[in-house]
């Protein structure tokens, strides 16, 4: 029977015994793709689930496609999901995630695989070989040490050789009869392989190391570089030819058209202030002011946006977001002019490409540094000894020296290289997660720009999953809403309105309940706030996680492109299920997606509670009990809508106030009476497991004594 | 007061120069749709940096603040008061960034010609006196 969406195979490394082995999609299809995908196949393949640093042998890391790769559904085509259990979270590296884009996930799929599962260790460097479905191990002897840039040029010369000088083009076949039989033929292609690789970050175990493709997508959270490093793996090279069936090529394309036409601002007349996600121009996303106007967008396979660019300056290029910035506020201490600014910083995202360096962990832990420093604490001959030159902080040179630090063990870089928080307290600094100073807020890792304090789902998502969540569903609120403030624009769509506009989406807990929106002190541990909580993890378990919708575009809540401000989520025209059914032949409702995440949600907790998770362990760091969150300290104003004494909605700010311990532990218990699960102990319930049809797991859970209580519900 | 009132050398020492970090300010940027950045200014140069208008993205400061920070850590009340005066009169927070903005510019390019008249005016008098 064809899988629609899927190219049909799971491939599995075994890196000990350099094998590939091929495991049948049709047996994971039930999970969907990526996350969903993964989380299976680690239950599966991982033998140790109570292991809690990824370097483990017994760690398995998992790099999964979504049936909506390779295909033209709306910046869903190039999206990739990495798995396994991280390195240098605090108290525990839980099982976790991260996603890059790019063309590797496309590649993969057009290889013959919708996902590879990377077991075992091997006993010297390796890189893996894949083309159309063919894999060899090589000998990464001469690339290990190399940086993630030159480790891909290294491979593009030994994969792309037998190329037709004058065409182009590279012809898979081995004769011509070969290629002229449709049942042999091996396909020819122009491109070059897809390279996933890490750097020395990542070679040395350092949980800054992340996996790098192209020159700048990048998967960073987790730690996977040092994953990959500890199983001595360097890169994997795929290429391939195949294609991928759609089981409904016009639903596809109608549907892509119908976003086209009535989501997407009309490129004629363009309004630049939309309220949309889908909707909105192509955006670059640079923090800082990109070195010239002269350069070609880039994009993931399949997008609609184009977040990155390639400059004709030749630095900088596809790092977007947080790269761009991590060295900004050093970089002004010693600039004299925007151009030099700019140069700096994007030279300094090179750095962290290359390296293959998490440049997230500098978010907030650069100021941490910097004040370290400054306090005559970290230094030469200091209680923290550093021999980095400090007094060139700032500059490309302290950049350098400093990545390069962190990324090979050296100077502080000994100790960070295990975790930031980690190093915090090895270093006799707690106080820093008490005072604020060191705004590592959830699990040893950096604060995102959306404290915890004033935007709750994020907060309250992050703490209660396993990582920062990233993840802007909810948050284009703050974005449009906040934007529209601070130029004093009238409000697009006023709050009383937006709210109902997205609570029409949010099936099926919180459907048609505005008051989950509203962030209001009063309301900020409120059962209605855990129902929002809930539907944000399971919708990005399934539609962005697992079938790889891009968070920069997904979800649709509202949308100023269309009359009734209705937006292409869950509509029936453009939503995320008109997409998946078109691809995949399935009839899945939108409210079915949401019950695949909560399916896969509830997989995860199974596995952190293996991990050894209690409810005890789920707090934030001190100083978000402990500090108000000040206006100012990021923006002078962090607006949201919120109901007033009467009832009524606003637009308000939700700056200036802390985390209640007792309120937060209160919120808690509601949220997992919610999710079925043991109030006590937050571990899954077998009546929950059952209903999900996850009998197996509440058996493991009850085998070693860690399957919730019933009476709890 | 404009920003280019005059101000002795001392003032103007200290308008280009660096607080210490315990005077830190804190002065964000908010980058539509992905991210706020948190960060600090240790001086009027830096926060001129800072404050620069952007197609993409915004500046994020507390305008009351500044001025409070610029009086009393960088020791200008001259440029505090028009902070303030330029702040409160701007129709939008945009607009108030900009202003401040513009502000800094022109204060930091008089306290950067009276520094510099004094160095000149000092190896002048050096010349007259034999030392060089
Ligand atoms: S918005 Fe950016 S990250 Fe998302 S799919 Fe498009 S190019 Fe990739």
């Amino acid at each position: 029977m064809t899988l629609y969406g899927y190219a049909g195979t799971i491939l599995r490394l075994d890196l000990t015994a350099r094998r590939a082995i091929e495991v049948e999609t049709a047996r994971y299809r039930s999970w969907g793709g990526g996350h969903g995908l993964g989380s299976a196949l680690f239950w599966d393949f991982c033998k140790d689930k109570t292991i809690t640093d990824g370097r483990d042998p017994a760690n398995v890391c998992i790099v999964a496609t979504s049936p909506l790769n390779a295909t033209p559904t709306p910046s869903a085509g190039g999206r990739c999901e990495v798995m396994g259990v991280g390195v240098g979270m605090h108290p525990v590296s839980w099982f976790t995630r991260s996603g890059f884009g790019g063309r590797f996930s496309t590649m993969l799929k057009h290889a013959g695989f919708d996902a590879i599962v990377i077991e075992g260790r091997a006993s010297s460097p390796v890189w893996v070989d894949i083309r159309n479905r063919k894999v060899e191990f090589h000998d990464a002897s001469d690339l290990w040490g190399t940086d993630t840039w030159t480790a891909q040029k290294k491979i593009w010369e030994r994969v792309g050789a037998p190329r037709d000088v004058r065409s182009g083009w590279w012809d898979f076949n081995a004769t011509a009869e070969q290629a002229l039989d449709p049942e042999t033929d091996q396909g020819r292609t122009t491109q070059r392989p897809a390279v996933l690789t890490i750097g020395p970050a990542g070679e040395n175990r350092t949980a800054a190391g992340c996996l790098i493709h192209d020159a700048g997508n990048g998967a960073g959270q987790g730690g996977f570089g040092a994953v990959w490093g500890s199983k001595n793996l360097k890169a994997i090279s795929v290429i391939g030819t195949g294609e991928i069936p759609v089981a409904d090529p016009m639903a596809l394309l109608r549907a892509r058209q119908v976003t086209k036409d009535k989501y997407v601002t009309d490129i004629r007349q363009p309004d630049f202030a939309s309220w949309s996600h889908v909707g909105g121009l192509p955006n670059p996303l640079f923090m800082n002011p990109p070195p010239t106007d002269e350069r070609r967008p880039q994009a993931c396979q399949g997008c609609i946006n184009g977040c990155r660019a390639r400059f004709a300056v030749g630095y900088g290029n596809e790092s977007t977001c947080q790269e761009t910035a991590w060295y900004l506020p050093a970089v002004r201490r010693v600039a004299t002019s925007v151009q030099e600014l700019s140069e700096i910083n994007l030279r300094a995202a090179d750095v962290v490409q290359r390296y293959g360096h998490n440049s997230f962990l500098f978010q907030t832990g650069l100021h941490w540094l910097e004040h370290l420093h400054e306090e005559g604490v970290l230094g030469p001959g200091k209680a923290i000894p550093s021999q980095l030159p400090w007094e060139k902080y700032g500059t490309l040179e302290f950049a350098e020296k400093l990545i390069h630090a962190l990324s090979h063990r050296e100077d502080i870089g000994a100790d960070l290289a295990d975790g930031w928080v980690q190093a915090a307290i090895k270093w006799g600094r707690e106080e820093d997660l008490h005072n604020g100073n060191m705004q590592f807020s959830y699990w040893g890792m950096p604060e995102h720009g959306y404290d915890p304090r004033a935007e709750l789902e994020w907060g309250y998502g992050s703490i209660l999953g396993d990582r920062d969540i990233n993840e802007h569903c909810f948050n284009i609120i703050f974005t449009h809403v906040t934007a529209a403030f601070a130029f004093a624009k009238p409000m697009r769509i006023q709050a009383q309105q937006l709210v109902e506009l997205i609570a029409e989406k949010l099936s099926p807990y919180a459907v048609n309940r505005p008051e989950v929106l509203d962030f209001s002190d009063g309301n900020m541990y409120s059962e209605a706030v855990a129902q929002l909580t809930r539907w944000h993890r399971h919708y990005t378990r399934f539609y962005k996680q697992s079938a790889l919708f891009c968070d920069l575009k997904w979800p649709d809540f509202y949308n100023t492109n269309v009359p009734d401000f209705r937006g292409a989520t869950a509509s029936d025209d453009a939503g995320e299920q008109v997409f998946w059914n078109a691809v995949t032949g399935d009839s899945l409702s939108f409210e079915d997606g949401i019950e695949l995440g909560r399916r896969i949600w509830n997989l995860d907790n199974a596995i952190w509670t293996l991990q050894g998770r209690h409810r005890d362990m789920v707090v934030y760091a001190p100083y978000v009990y402990e500090t108000r969150y000040t206006k100012g300290e990021l923006f002078p104003f962090f607006m949201w809508p919120c109901r007033d004494d009467k009832g009524e909605w606003q637009y308000r700010d939700v700056m200036g106030r802390s985390i209640d311990r007792g309120g937060f532990e209160d919120f808690k218990t509601i949220f997992y009476r919610l999710e079925g699960w043991d109030v006590d102990s937050g571990w899954p319930t077998r009546a929950t497991l059952e209903g999900l049809d996850l009998a197996e797991v509440a058996d493991t859970l009850e085998a070693v004594g860690r399957l919730g209580k019933e009476a709890s519900r | 007061m404009t920003p280019a009132a005059p101000m002795d050398v001392a003032t103007a020492r200290r308008v280009l120069g660096r607080v210490s970090h315990a005077q830190r300010f804190p002065v964000g940027r908010f980058v539509p749709p992905v991210g706020l950045l948190g960060s600090f200014v240790r001086g009027l140069p830096e926060l001129q940096l800072a404050l620069r208008p952007e197609s993409r993205s915004l500046p994020g400061v507390n305008m009351e603040r500044l001025a409070a920070w610029i009086e009393h850590e960088v020791g200008d009340p001259t440029c505090a008061a028009a902070v303030r005066g330029a702040a409160g009169a701007a129709p939008s927070y945009v607009e108030a960034c900009i202003a401040v903005h513009e502000l800094l510019e022109q204060r930091l390019e008089t306290a950067r010609g009276i520094v510099e008249a004094a160095a000149d005016a000092r190896s002048a008098s050096g010349s007259r006196t034999g030392r060089t």
